[in-house]
């Protein structure tokens, strides 16, 4: 890197879209070589696209799409995986491959819609106890404080007990559990990042509070965000899936994997297909989120660049 | 409560008559700090100060840590209000009334600031950082705006390559050139410098320093250094103010100040500074360390490591910032005219 | 200067540094010594390499990516880079101890400045002895290390917490932990470089007497011309890795040599008297992935010449005492084979 200290080569401004934004490319490859260069992190990535994939494309490659609405062919009940079947099938003659693969659409977007909504709500709250100070600070960081008093899935219980079993029921209930923990990050980051000089230096060039909190907090909040939202997106899953074990998510037929194991349960140990694929998918599902959250956390800590 | 204005020195004479820029009287900032369970205490980092800048002056504010020089930068720029006194931009007090004004305000006077490489969010590119003061304030959009950071740019002799880097991967100096150009983007009237070379190389800060001073002329601007570098104060302020636990204690042109100093404490700062010579002579040290602004001694705030202290007056009564004969002003009992007996 | 006297003699050390972007050539060939009772400092500006130099003595370094690819390090006549981590154990505090910059961090919050000290008093002792001292025996040690260093109420600051210190005091309590292994050598990194100016100069006087008091040698690393003048007797001026210049103190200011040492004291604002005009040195210091192949400073130097760019000039004693590496002072080049 040079000074220039006397006057400038006449180099022309950088104006095709390329140069001009050649050093955000330049991170953006950094970002992926670190990433890339932890297998889990990669098996991470692996999984859940995975799993994205069979839950956008899934309904249409599944060999008997009307297993997933739940049609009965007791000739078919309970076979064992096989060529035909192979996870088996169900006590009502279910492909249980198309119920799994079909409830992975219905697990994904549960838990997409229950991480969305809290991050929706907690992280504004956040910013706003973080910038405001004073009494609402007090107000929500208390109300936070209650919520994480209690156990998540112990209140989402009693939430969808008062309100009554059901898909939408539980994602309402999930999202009031879950949007405490994004007030919390939120708010410690705001407090630590709003006595930044450039903070106050925006402040000073006459910035408004809303174009501080848009233009120079939030983009600097989005590393923890996004870690976390990875992350939560594997717990969501769990989550709902237990609600679904206790019968209190998604009703039958819908082939939600914790409903599924809830009835399979039943048919241990000798049909013990039932229980295993959807445990499967649970596992994999929640491993592969975890990997990739702790491989984005990894790359956006500039301490573990290993420079 | 107002001093005598103090008498501009012969550079700072304008042809027609001087006009006050900025003027603070008997300033003061006291925060409030958890002392256990229920007290609080005052922590007073400003504490009763008068100052006056006259336009196209170049003054420096120098102080250690815990003197107040950088809250004084902030009252000015609006971050704290003070807790008394006022301050007056132009002739009329800030903060402005209405929201119109404080924003105009905000155009008008602007900070540099120490750390470069913490000024500038690491976010967004230099563009993005520079073009902040006209997005907000102007209307300028597009190929216009793009032409205008690219003429700052070019006035900090940055170069308009470094328009879209990310701060990161400029050097310090570099970096603390876009500051400059995003503070002088909207023309101030007033510039805060808080040590604005105090991170770079010596080398840099030559370049820097010679440009700052270069560009002061040509904008017109009127300067306000804060500084604990006593060298660089002295090359680029005509005034300059020394501060200890939030008052000033002397202030004067600084070829005065520093080539004979007459407070005391300004003495010691002095014969502290290392300089970069062979075969210096043993420095008077002080004793112990700076009494912290949570607990400012009676009287005079620096009777307690004062070499030349007189006893119980200056133990009971704080001195007031006087004109001395040099045309210096000093806050010291060891000037105070005699008291007449009889 | 006698080279079997040294304290410590660094030789022709090089050290590359392998990153994400390459192999960064950080020193090129540095060599300078300490003598004992002496005090040394090395002034350079950001990448320069100094303060990687002085942790280099006491293998501060992770060695995956630090690589000394050539030279050596002699401590009282033994190479410390040839040493395992056992011996390099035995070497730290006892007998090179160093300091830092920022006093705050190198203490922890959690524990009192007694605990702390009285921890490093108890590890040397491990290294050295076989028992652990008393309780009692360490205390008096710690308190006789803080009155040395002139820590006002020594016995007080035992129980007091690190935050509870003014910048100053903690930075004393640093050279005490420094000193509780009766070193030979102290390396000093940027020690005043936190510090306000009047407690800078408390603190440097501190130095200067401890090394009559105690006989220590000193390696002070600033990038403060000032700081140096006022604590050290000779003085190394580094650039990009190489040492430039390394005479008396007196002679570095009075009659500099190498021109980055004469374009250095140029850049300096005076504190009294009339101003010239500030000369920055235009340019910035070389990618250190592919530096230059001559002498590194060639590009910005006012003095270049055609020779400049291709070899690298040696550190050659110019007068007694006086060393530099410029193609102004070395020899001319040999036209062809000799016989």
């Amino acid at each position: 890197m040079t000074e220039a200290g006397e006057r400038p080569p006449a180099l022309a401004a950088p104006d095709t879209w390329r140069e001009r934004h050649t050093a955000g490319l330049r991170q953006i490859r950094l970002y992926a070589h670190t990433y890339a260069r932890s297998f889990s992190a990669l098996l991470g990535l692996v999984l859940v696209l995975g799993f994205l994939l069979l839950a956008v494309i899934g309904p249409w490659i599944v060999p008997y799409p009307g297993d997933a609405t739940g049609e009965v062919h007791m000739d078919r009940k309970l076979l064992a995986p096989g060529a035909e079947h192979w996870f088996g099938t169900d006590e009502v003659g279910n492909d249980l491959l198309t119920r799994v693969v079909v409830g992975t659409r219905l697990s994904l977007t549960i838990a997409l819609v229950i991480t969305g909504v809290a991050s929706v709500i907690g992280v504004p709250l956040g910013m706003v106890a973080g910038l405001k100070g004073g009494w609402l600070r007090e107000v929500i960081m208390r109300t936070t404080d209650v919520f994480l008093s209690v156990p998540g899935l112990v209140l989402a219980i009693a939430i969808v007990a008062a309100m009554g079993p059901g898909v939408i029921n539980s994602v309402i209930a999930l999202s009031l559990v879950w949007w405490p923990g994004y007030v919390r990050l939120i708010e410690s980051k705001t407090l630590a990042l709003k006595n930044e000089l450039y903070i106050e230096a925006a402040r000073i060039s006459g910035a408004s509070t809303a174009r501080i909190v848009f233009v120079h907090l939030l983009p600097n909040c989005l590393s923890p965000i996004l870690v976390k939202a990875s992350m939560d997106m594997g717990m969501a899953i769990l989550a709902a899936a237990s609600l679904g074990f206790i019968g209190l998510g998604a009703q039958p037929p819908a082939p939600e994997w914790g409903a599924l194991i809830s009835i399979g349960r039943n048919y241990l140990p000798t049909w013990w297909w039932y229980v295993t694929f959807p445990g499967l998918a649970i596992y994999l599902a929640v491993l592969g989120f975890n990997l990739m959250g702790d491989g984005l956390r990894d790359v956006f800590d500039p301490r573990s660049r290993g420079r | 409560m107002h001093d005598a204005p103090t008498t501009p020195g012969p550079a700072t004479r304008q042809e027609t008559a001087p006009q006050v820029l900025l003027s603070l009287n008997n300033v003061a900032k006291h925060f409030s700090v958890r002392a256990g369970y229920f007290a609080t205490s005052p922590l007073k980092a400003v504490d009763g100060i008068d100052m006056r800048l006259m336009r196209g002056d170049s003054v420096g504010l120098v102080g250690e840590s815990g003197s107040g020089k950088s809250t004084v930068a902030r009252l000015i720029t609006g971050l704290h209000i003070p807790s008394a006194g006022e301050i007056h931009f132009e002739g009329r007090p800030l903060p402005r009334s209405t929201r119109q004004e404080r924003l105009q305000v905000r155009s008008e006077i602007q900070m540099v600031f120490q750390d470069p490489h913490a000024s500038l969010n690491p976010r967004r590119t230099i563009f993005q950082s520079v073009a902040e003061p006209l997005i907000i304030h102007t209307a300028l959009r597009g190929r216009a705006l793009r032409a205008r950071v690219e003429e700052l740019l070019d006035l900090v002799r940055l170069g308009r390559a470094y328009c879209y880097r990310y701060p990161h991967e400029l050097s310090g100096g570099q970096k603390q050139r876009a500051c400059i150009a995003r503070a002088v983007a909207l023309h101030p009237k007033l510039l805060i410098l808080d040590e604005p070379t105090s991170a770079l190389d010596v080398s840099v800060q030559a370049q820097i320093l010679e440009f700052l001073r270069d560009l002061q002329v040509r904008l017109n601007l009127t300067c306000l250094f804060i500084s604990h570098n006593l060298a660089v104060v002295r090359y680029l302020c005509q005034r300059v103010s020394v501060m200890y636990l939030g008052r000033i204690v002397e202030e004067g042109t600084t070829a005065e100040v520093f080539d004979r100093p007459r407070h005391p404490y300004t003495q010691v700062l002095l014969a502290s500074v290392p300089l970069p010579q062979a075969g210096q002579a043993e420095a008077p040290l002080l004793e112990g360390d700076v009494p912290s602004p949570l607990a400012v001694p009676s009287g005079c705030p620096f009777h307690p490591r004062c070499p030349q202290a007189l006893g119980a007056v200056c133990e009971t009564r704080p001195p007031a910032l006087r004109p001395h004969p040099s045309g210096s002003r000093v806050a010291c009992h060891l000037y105070d005219e005699p008291v007449p007996r009889g | 200067m006698n080279p079997t006297a040294a304290l410590l003699e660094i030789d022709d050390l090089h050290l590359d540094f392998d990153t994400f972007d390459g192999r960064l050539r950080v020193l090129d060939g540095v060599s300078l010594a300490v003598a004992p009772r002496e005090t040394v400092g090395i002034v350079g500006e950001t990448g320069c390499g100094k303060s990687i130099t002085a942790k280099s003595v006491l293998r501060l370094l992770p060695s995956p990516p630090a690589n000394f690819s050539q030279g050596s390090i002699r401590f009282k006549g033994r190479d410390l880079l040839r040493l395992s981590e056992r011996e390099m154990r035995k070497i730290r505090g006892l007998e090179i101890a160093m300091i830092f910059q920022d006093p705050m961090t190198y203490l922890n919050p959690v524990f009192t400045v007694g605990q702390q000290v009285t921890d490093v008093i108890a590890a040397h002792e491990r290294e050295v002895g076989p028992r652990r001292p008393g309780r009692s025996a360490l205390r008096a040690r710690a308190v006789e290390l803080l009155r040395q260093v002139r820590l006002p109420h020594p016995e007080r600051q035992l129980d007091a917490y690190p935050h509870q210190l003014s910048g100053g005091m903690r930075q004393r309590v640093l050279i005490a932990m420094a000193l509780a292994g009766r070193p030979a050598l102290l390396i000093a990194d940027e020690p005043t470089t936190a510090l306000d100016v009047t407690i800078q100069a408390q603190v440097l006087r501190l130095i200067a007497d401890l090394v009559q008091t105690l006989g220590l040698a000193v390696l002070m690393i600033s990038h403060d011309l000032g700081v140096v003048a006022k604590v050290c007797g000779r003085i190394a001026v580094m650039y990009a890795g190489t040492v430039v210049e390394d005479a008396a103190a007196g002679a570095i200011f009075d009659r500099p040599l190498h021109p980055y040492t004469q374009g250095l004291l140029k850049a300096l604002p005076r504190l009294h008297g009339l101003q010239g005009v500030l000369e920055g040195i235009p340019g910035g210091i070389p990618n250190l992935l592919t530096p230059p192949a001559g002498c590194r400073f060639h590009e910005r130097c006012p003095a270049r010449m055609p020779r400049c760019q291709g070899e690298k000039p040696p550190l050659l004693a110019v007068e007694p005492g006086h060393r530099v590496a410029c193609h102004l002072y070395s020899p001319p080049a040999q036209a062809g084979p000799h016989a």
